[in-house]
């Protein structure tokens, strides 16, 4: 594959929204055993870049199908099986290729991107799947305005309906299965259980990574599958290494602060978090749809702290999840289409 | 297994300190018992035995330490793992604490109270046994955490029946009218060393039962 000066600067923008996820999302992968000390943070981000790659590479081409391809209608023949009428005569304007145009992939990669940085540095919690998701329609709302067939929209309102379910289904799952570790826990001798534990959060924080690398592989270079639509495979390997770079190079903050903040919930409330929001984050995953992490994640914390009480669930926690699921998509939609509207305008 | 070797390595340790600690206890134990049955001469060389054994937990438990920090356990439960091997210590110290202070001190014990102060000897050195299963529970893999707690509740029902009977004797003691006032506090004072050690057993059995809970939460 030869690579001109624009298929470099595509790649190099996937490669920064892979490397903020990396980095953003290591203290969901490994906040808690790097918290805990059960392993120093080089070699739980080794360990994460490893499954992150390994996720990403098996699986995460069906995300990377949905954002890439799924969100907007770029081919006639898309167009055609959605709608009863041939697409208007604009459509070929707007598409010429049959895809989104370069300018667009790399509008919405940036924006995402520096949604995230900007949200990371502002202390702002925010997913970069929804990000990502928000900058792909942005582009899209950028080059055919307001014009609903344009738009899957049933893959949007399933994308949508999957970013409530998540952390609701993360936090289910956390509630049963700490439940289920508090019955365990008591028949078991106290110092035999902390080593099941210690290896049990590993094994949770492989599988995060793993999950992280299915669903958000996807995010960080699924619009560039419009650009190499015969090198899913690579891309997934670029998505992968981008994020593991990223957990390297970047994570260390963000992992402490996590880790020290979640690990008081003990080793049993975190694995149960970890295990289920990895589940969770891994289901959606396998069905194609981008969800967040972080959000998977606090949904899972909420569920451990619902079974010591109500009282025990902090409704900032939940408001940060509610406006994440307004405010990241949104943000990075309007963020995108006015930077695509005013490069186009410039060029 | 091979990856929790310094893992096993502080559970044997435990159990030698373990070991060493109720000899140590037991022979004070003796000791005392022997010194108020009047005989000095074998409570004299019970007393050099129970330094020794003392001492021979103190080592111990600073191998635990050097161990446990040389990355045995996760990180949170070395810091619960050593502070509870520091309490169940307080017990043997104050089992050499009492018995140096009959072989020091030597106070006269009337023969009215020779027996009550011999049966309080036993109950209270005797909490020792519980606290040990439950410690054994702790650290032997079988051990589960109700258990644990169990024997550690058990701790505390019979250092309550040691209060009542010092609460009793202290008031016999106190009512004597044929012992002077410093022959009373004397007494009181060898009552006192003989239930610390049932006291001490009480907070190492709390500490343990927070322990456990701790852990497998």
């Amino acid at each position: 594959m030869s690579l001109t000066l624009a298929a470099l600067v595509l790649i190099a923008a996937g490669f920064y929204v892979g490397w903020n996820i990396g980095a953003n999302d290591a203290a969901n992968c490994i906040g808690t055993m790097v918290g805990a000390q059960i392993i120093s943070f080089r070699r739980a981000a080794l360990l994460m870049g490893v499954f992150v790659i390994i996720g990403g590479y098996l699986q995460g081409h069906h995300v990377m199908k949905t954002v890439g391809k799924g969100i907007l209608i770029t081919s006639e023949g898309q167009y055609e099986s959605q709608h009863d009428p041939a697409p208007p005569e604009e459509f070929k304007e707007h598409f010429p290729d049959g895809r989104l145009p370069d300018l667009a992939i790399f509008v919405a990669l940036i924006s995402a991107g520096l949604f995230v940085t900007l949200a990371t540095f502002t202390r702002i919690p925010v997913s970069t799947s929804q990000a990502i998701v928000g900058g792909v329609a942005g582009v899209g709302l950028g080059i055919v305005g307001p014009d609903a067939a344009y738009f899957d929209l049933a893959i949007l309102w399933k994308i949508l309906a999957c970013w409530v379910i998540s952390p609701v289904l993360s936090l289910l799952l956390a509630f049963g299965v700490y439940h289920f570790l508090g019955t365990i826990s008591r028949r078991m001798n106290p110092l035999v259980w902390s080593r099941i534990l210690s290896v049990l959060v590993i094994g949770a924080a492989c599988y995060v990574s793993f999950s992280l690398g299915a669903n958000d592989v996807g995010n960080a270079i699924g619009p560039l599958l419009n650009k190499f639509p015969e090198h899913g495979g690579a891309l997934a390997l670029l998505g992968g290494g981008a994020m593991a770079v990223g957990a390297f190079t970047f994570g260390r903050r963000v992992t402490d602060t996590v880790g020290k903040s979640i690990t008081p919930l003990d080793l049993g409330g975190a694995l149960a978090a970890q295990g289920s929001a990895a589940f969770g984050v891994h289901l959606f995953s396998m069905l194609g749809i981008p969800v967040s992490t972080s959000q998977a994640v606090v949904g899972a914390v909420i569920g451990v702290g619902l079974t010591k009480g109500l009282q025990a669930v902090s409704g900032k926690k939940i408001a940060s999840i509610a406006g994440g699921w307004v405010l990241a998509p949104a943000c990075a939609a309007g963020f995108s289409c006015l930077t695509y509207r005013l490069l186009i305008s410039m060029f | 297994m091979k990856i929790f070797k310094k893992e096993n390595e502080v559970v044997e340790l435990a159990m030698e300190y373990l070991e060493a600690s109720e000899k140590c206890v037991k022979t004070a134990e003796k000791a005392v018992f022997d010194y108020l049955s009047g005989d000095l001469r074998s409570a004299e060389e019970l007393q050099k035995r129970v330094r020794f054994l003392e001492s021979e937990a103190d080592d111990l438990r600073r191998s635990i330490g050097d161990k446990l920090y040389s990355g045995a356990f996760l990180p949170l439960m070395r810091g619960d793992i050593y502070s509870l091997i520091e309490s169940i210590d307080r017990v043997p110290n104050a089992a050499e604490a009492c018995s140096t202070f009959f072989m020091g001190e030597k106070p006269a014990i009337p023969d009215q109270f020779k027996a009550p102060l011999q049966e309080i000897t036993a109950e209270s050195f005797g909490v020792m046994k519980e606290l040990s299963k439950a410690i054994k529970g702790f650290f032997k893999p079988k051990g589960k955490t109700e258990m644990i707690r169990e024997h550690a509740k058990q701790v505390g029902i019979q250092e309550s029946v040691v209060d009542e009977k010092e609460w009793n004797l202290t008031l016999a003691i106190f009512g004597d009218s044929s012992l002077e006032l410093g022959a009373k506090l004397h007494l009181k004072k060898a009552l006192d060393r003989i239930v610390h050690i049932s006291d001490r057993a009480e907070d190492s059995a709390e500490a343990l039962g927070l322990v456990a809970v701790k852990s497998v939460n």
